[in-house]
């Protein structure tokens, strides 16, 4: 095959794209871009009647059921090649008639910019489909329709237009400004590529203010990815300056050099430049991916999943943490009985939160309904999951919780409608349909494992008001004092906030919980706190442990030496931190002194602490 | 040969005879069965429950779902007059043609209107159930609904909108999407005496809190904060007259439950005012302004001599659970802009229900209010009914049409003699829209979900139907006038504060009739 007959040369495009599959597929697996943005599609009139009033609204739709794919990451991989070696060899179809032949590598360029953005795994599908189906326009207009006559191409052109920017709304733009430059460089048709021009501009105006009433800046905006402020901005913008540049670029070494005949794409000469690309899009994807959002992605799938240890070997590699992060590696240790021993091994900062029951940031209500439904506070859980529905739509893990959440409340008929919703998801219907039978049968769900561990937790007595994390969890252990979820939240509540007193005066009911030995953190603090009381007071406090406990010879003697290098030390407090987060950076006492653990920085939202979780 | 001929023939025939043996006993049992109706001696199950309700002669066809196993489901439509109406179906969902259905009930005013339903089994015999009876009633309902839709909202919303129904159709058009307004909040669209025109609603969001006011295509934003009113107009009550409405200002938020209602609001401070739109002036009188009581939920009788609203003394927000509001009344001249005397109307003492949401009949005889054991906002209170006061006679009574969980938002239709309210009695979350006939003996019949055609559209809808007013004809007001006066108001007013109105210090309210704010979505 010739770069003339498909408008990419089949060697490059052959391994460029295999290559492109495996790593979309190994390196960023999609099954992360379906974890991070949970994409929502359902079957029916209702939901495709959403995505019609507005243009680009069927480019949406049809990328709400193609991101279905991203659930299993080898068709997710599949499903981008794909898209993106149709922008190429659109592209290609294009640049072969403006370029006469000139360029045609360039063609592989999209491909380097749509790497680069698809490593931002919360960058929708829709965008790229819809500058897929404005390039394929613009294919089959520089293919077929400029073959015809100036008022065929005229008729030809107005006759795309109007269907194309509903489909697509904003790349609508890029192919009319192409198709102008088209007809203006190309072809000479001066007249048809001022007209494309000015029906670039002049339609969305026209027919998403007059139509379809989208104010201007969404008529133009919508689908166009730099319009938006997100980190795909840079990329995005790139892409779309490229096809200005590379027009003009091909326009104007067809005029510096016109002798220069056009070259078929066989023998070797493909070589260099594709290992020149292949290296272009191998430096594109190493500074574009973002290994540490890719790690996060993965501690929440993990985390959805209630695999707690791989949740947790995956955090310990960490390079740093942003709040959902040390939420998911705080619960998977709550299951795991481990914040009494292992909490500080992670990242935590200064009155880090375990958990807020307001004001919490949208990325976090998913996880933390989970979170509060396990421990049995129900209301609460309903009220950050119906926030995530409302803030992020129907998507499928908060229905579901939902549905639960209203078989506990004794309301399956809202359940249903929630189950009937999901029946209409292709990747839930049967999770639902089982749900449906099991309601039909037993409303009350009473052999369901999940509804009944639930249900043993739930708090039953009205409390009205505002909650702060540590009512909330002593709501949850007034129900039921064997609540060991409930307590370890406590207690890592009373540890990241220096709440010792407190702390210690729950180590009375450990055996409640069936701990028989006390959890080292729980042990550094109470040394804490007898140290405190006895500086402050004079009187040595007793511990209310249970019967056969004792804080442990290691703990006493590490304590004592904990304070010997801090002593030593305690005119530098810089090097004292120093000095002792090697070996005492998990310790309680030093989270304490310093505000942080020796592990890990301070934990926030972008993600910006940067520690090196150790052992 | 000539043996073997005959054993074939024989043979033949024998294998025939039996062919034909079992064709005949298989065709005569499936004949059988095929011929056979039994009688169920009950009523069918239909979802929406279309059994024993008024309905009115204008409203879309009732679509419903048959709720009884089968292979196949047949329905035959009929009244006293009229061509009857016959629907085959493999399916248990039924939608009946709308210009038969609309024939037959034009023709029946004030008659029963019946539904046979059939159900085929297994074997091809039919099930037939007892006739289904509805009654049509003599009187129309308004022509339109006007309501907004959002998903079950705690603090934040993204999309939200305000959509007018077609009741005679299915045809349902957006009066205003947010999407089409920045992300704003919308809310309380309100109309004078159902009228289509003028209407007001309220926006919030980036660009201000405005009231927009709708008049033909043309839409004026008024500010309505003064020194008087730190916050913007909440609930809204057109005077008859049209130049004129009360609203209240509130401060509203809210606060959570462990069980039951997770939700529920606190009104801390409360107050009504009068904005006149012709003078762009705003005033109040102090006894509808009071700094130690609440005053809301404003709603003008017919005549516009009267203004009926809810009054509570002030409690901290710890006493919650005692707040429980009067029903007032305070007269008022328009020519002359005077307010009369105040008095109490129904005391929550006396019911020992706290009262909301008051609204007058067109024939100024009854008030419809929603009563719960406490609080301001009904719709978040499962003991939420209504209620009905005899103006006449002060006598006032809970409504048989209630359900065990919130009944709430009611509106009259022009005629009086209809009534919409949202309901969560369907599946206990979600509010539904119901219609009821009241007839002219001051009953209430059993009120019909507002139909779909879809039968099985509430089944998976995770929306609420929230403030449902009736309207005699479409909203005129396109949606990019709207929009284009929330991003770039032409006329733009800001309400001037009566002189004579006295300023005191006041708790700083809330900006908006609602505990919600916008949610940002992470692209």
């Amino acid at each position: 095959m010739t770069y003339r007959q498909r408008g990419l040369l089949w060697r490059p495009s052959a391994l460029f794209f295999t290559l492109f599959f495996f790593y979309v597929w190994l390196r960023l697996d999609p099954l992360l871009i379906y974890q991070a943005r949970e994409p929502i599609f359902f079957w029916g009139s209702r939901f495709f009647a959403r995505f019609v009033q507005y243009p680009g609204g069927p480019t949406e739709y049809l990328a709400a059921l193609l991101s279905q794919f991203f659930r299993f990451s080898w068709a997710g991989a599949l499903l981008l090649t794909v898209v993106t070696w149709l922008v190429c060899l659109a592209s290609g179809v294009y640049f072969e008639a403006v370029g006469r032949g000139r360029g045609r590598f360039l063609a592989f360029v999209p491909a380097i910019f749509l790497l680069a953005m698809r490593s931002y795994y919360r960058y929708p599908l829709a965008p790229d489909l819809g500058l897929l189906v404005a390039l394929l326009c613009l294919a089959i207009y520089v293919r077929l329709i400029a073959r015809l006559g100036l008022w065929w191409r005229l008729l030809a052109f107005v006759l795309l237009t109007l269907p194309l920017y509903y489909l697509v709304a904003g790349p609508f733009l890029l192919f009319a400004f192409l198709c102008g430059v088209y007809e203006f460089l190309t072809r000479k048709g001066y007249l048809l590529g001022a007209l494309c021009l000015l029906v670039g501009l002049a339609l969305p105006y026209l027919l998403g203010e007059l139509y379809f009433g989208s104010m201007a800046g969404h008529a133009y905006g919508r689908l166009l990815p730099f319009v938006e402020q997100t980190p795909v901005r840079l990329a995005s913008s790139g892409l779309y300056l490229f096809y200005l540049l590379a027009v003009f670029w091909m326009e104007l070494s067809t005029r510096l050099f016109p002798s220069r005949e056009r070259r078929e794409g066989d023998g070797t000469r493909w070589v260099v430049p594709t290992v020149g690309l292949l290296l272009l899009a191998a430096v594109s994807a190493f500074v574009s991916f973002d290994a540490r959002e890719r790690a996060q992605l993965k501690i929440g799938y993990y985390a959805a999943r209630g695999e707690w240890g791989p949740l947790l070997e995956e955090a310990s590699d960490l390079q740093g943490y942003n709040q959902l992060t040390v939420y998911h590696v705080q619960r998977a240790l709550g299951h795991t009985g481990r914040i009494g021993d292992d909490m500080l091994s992670y990242p935590h900062a200064q009155d880090a939160p375990i958990f807020s029951s307001s004001s919490e940031a949208t990325p976090h209500l998913k996880m933390l309904s989970e979170l509060l439904l396990e421990l049995g506070e129900v209301n609460l859980a309903e009220h950050l999951a119906s926030e995530g529905l409302a803030i992020l739509g129907e998507q499928p893990s908060t229905l579901k919780r939902l549905a639960l959440i209203n078989i506990l409340k004794g309301r399956p008929e809202a359940a249903r409608v929630f189950l009937s919703l999901l029946e209409k998801s292709p990747l839930h219907q049967s999770w639902a349909e089982r749900y449906q039978r099991a309601l039909a049968a037993d409303p009350q769900l009473g052999n369901d494992e999940e509804i009944e561990q639930i249900r043993s937790v739930m708090v039953d007595r009205d409390y009205a008001g505002y909650f702060d994390a540590e009512a909330i969890l002593l709501h949850c252990l007034q129900k039921n004092g064997r609540n060991r979820l409930a307590f370890e939240y406590l207690m890592a509540h009373y540890l990241l906030n220096g709440r010792l007193e407190k702390l210690v005066g729950h180590l009375g009911h450990l055996d409640d919980m069936g701990i028989t030995r006390i959890p080292r953190l729980y042990e550094e603090a109470a040394l804490l706190f007898v140290a405190q009381v006895r500086k402050q007071r004079g009187i040595t406090p007793q511990l209310p442990l249970g019967e056969g406990q004792a804080i442990s010879q290691a703990s006493l003697e590490r304590f004592a030496a904990f304070g010997e290098i801090f002593a030593r030390n305690q005119g530098n407090k810089a090097a004292a931190r120093r000095l002792l987060a090697q070996e005492y950076g998990n310790t309680y006492w030093f989270y304490y002194l310093f505000n942080r653990t020796g592990s890990g920085a301070r934990s926030g939202e972008r993600g910006d602490s940067r520690g090196q979780r150790s052992r | 040969m000539k043996r073997n001929y005959f054993r074939f023939l024989a043979g033949l025939a024998a294998v025939l005879a039996m062919l034909a043996t079992a064709v005949h006993f298989v065709l005569l049992d499936e004949a059988d069965a095929a011929g056979r109706r039994e009688q169920a001696h009950r009523l069918p199950g239909l979802d929406p429950d279309y059994r024993e309700a008024f309905i009115p002669p204008n409203i879309a066809p009732l679509n419903f779902s048959i709720e009884e196993p089968g292979f196949g489901y047949r329905v035959r439509v009929y009244a006293a007059r009229g061509e009857e109406i016959e629907i085959d179906s493999p399916a248990p969902q039924i939608a009946i043609p709308r210009g038969e259905w609309r024939a037959l009930l034009q023709a029946n005013r004030g008659e029963d209107l019946f539904f046979d339903v059939q159900v085929e089994g297994e074997d091809g015999s039919w099930l037939a159930f007892d006739p289904v009876r509805n009654r049509i009633a003599p009187e129309e309902v308004d022509g339109y609904l006007a309501y907004r839709l959002l998903k079950p909202l705690y603090n934040k919303y993204v999309r939200l909108g305000i959509y007018q129904r077609h009741l005679e159709s299915f045809e349902e058009a957006t009066i205003l999407n947010n999407r089409d307004a920045d992300n704003a909040c919308l809310n309380c669209h309100t109309f004078a005496r159902n009228q289509p025109d003028p209407m007001i609603l309220h926006t919030r969001g980036k660009h201000g809190l405005t009231m927009l006011v709708a008049r033909g295509d043309t839409v004026s934003t008024v500010h309505t904060r003064t020194e008087f009113n730190t916050s913007p107009a909440a609930y809204i009550t057109w005077h008859p007259g049209g130049d004129r409405v009360v609203f209240s200002v509130n401060k509203l938020s809210l606060f959570f439950h462990t069980t039951g209602e997770t939700r529920d609001v606190f009104d801390a401070a409360s107050d009504l005012a009068l904005y006149r739109l012709d003078t762009n002036e705003l005033t109040t009188t102090e006894k509808i302004s009071t700094v130690d009581s609440l005053e809301t939920w404003p709603t003008w009788a017919p005549d516009g001599r009267q203004l009926y609203f809810c009054r509570a003394p002030k409690l901290p927000i710890e006493r919650f659970a005692e707040v429980r509001y009067d029903l007032m009344r305070i007269a008022y001249d328009p020519e002359s802009g005077e307010w009369g005397p105040l008095e109490t109307v129904l005391a929550a003492e006396q019911t020992g229900l706290t009262i909301n949401q008051p609204k007058v009949s067109p024939d100024g005889r009854y008030l419809l209010a929603t009563m719960a054991e406490y609080g301001n906002f009904p719709i978040f209170q499962e003991s939420s009914d209504l209620y009905l006061i005899d103006l006449e006679s002060g006598q006032y009574r809970r409504l048989e049409i209630n359900s065990e969980r919130q009944d709430t938002w009611h509106s009259w239709s022009s005629n009086g003699r209809w009534i919409v309210f949202s309901s969560k009695r369907r599946d206990h979350l979600f509010t539904r829209l119901y219609l009821s006939y009241f007839d002219r003996d001051g009953r209430f019949h059993k009120p019909f979900l507002l139909p779909q055609r879809d039968p099985t559209f509430y089944d998976s809808f995770i929306e609420n139907y929230n403030v449902p007013e009736f309207v005699t004809g479409p909203v005129q007001v396109s949606s990019r006038a709207l929009a284009r006066a929330i991003y770039d108001p032409e006329n733009s007013l800001k309400a001037r504060l009566d002189p004579q109105v006295q300023v005191e210090e006041r708790e700083s309210a809330s900006l908006s009739p609602e505990p919600y704010s916008a949610g940002k979505v992470k692209p």
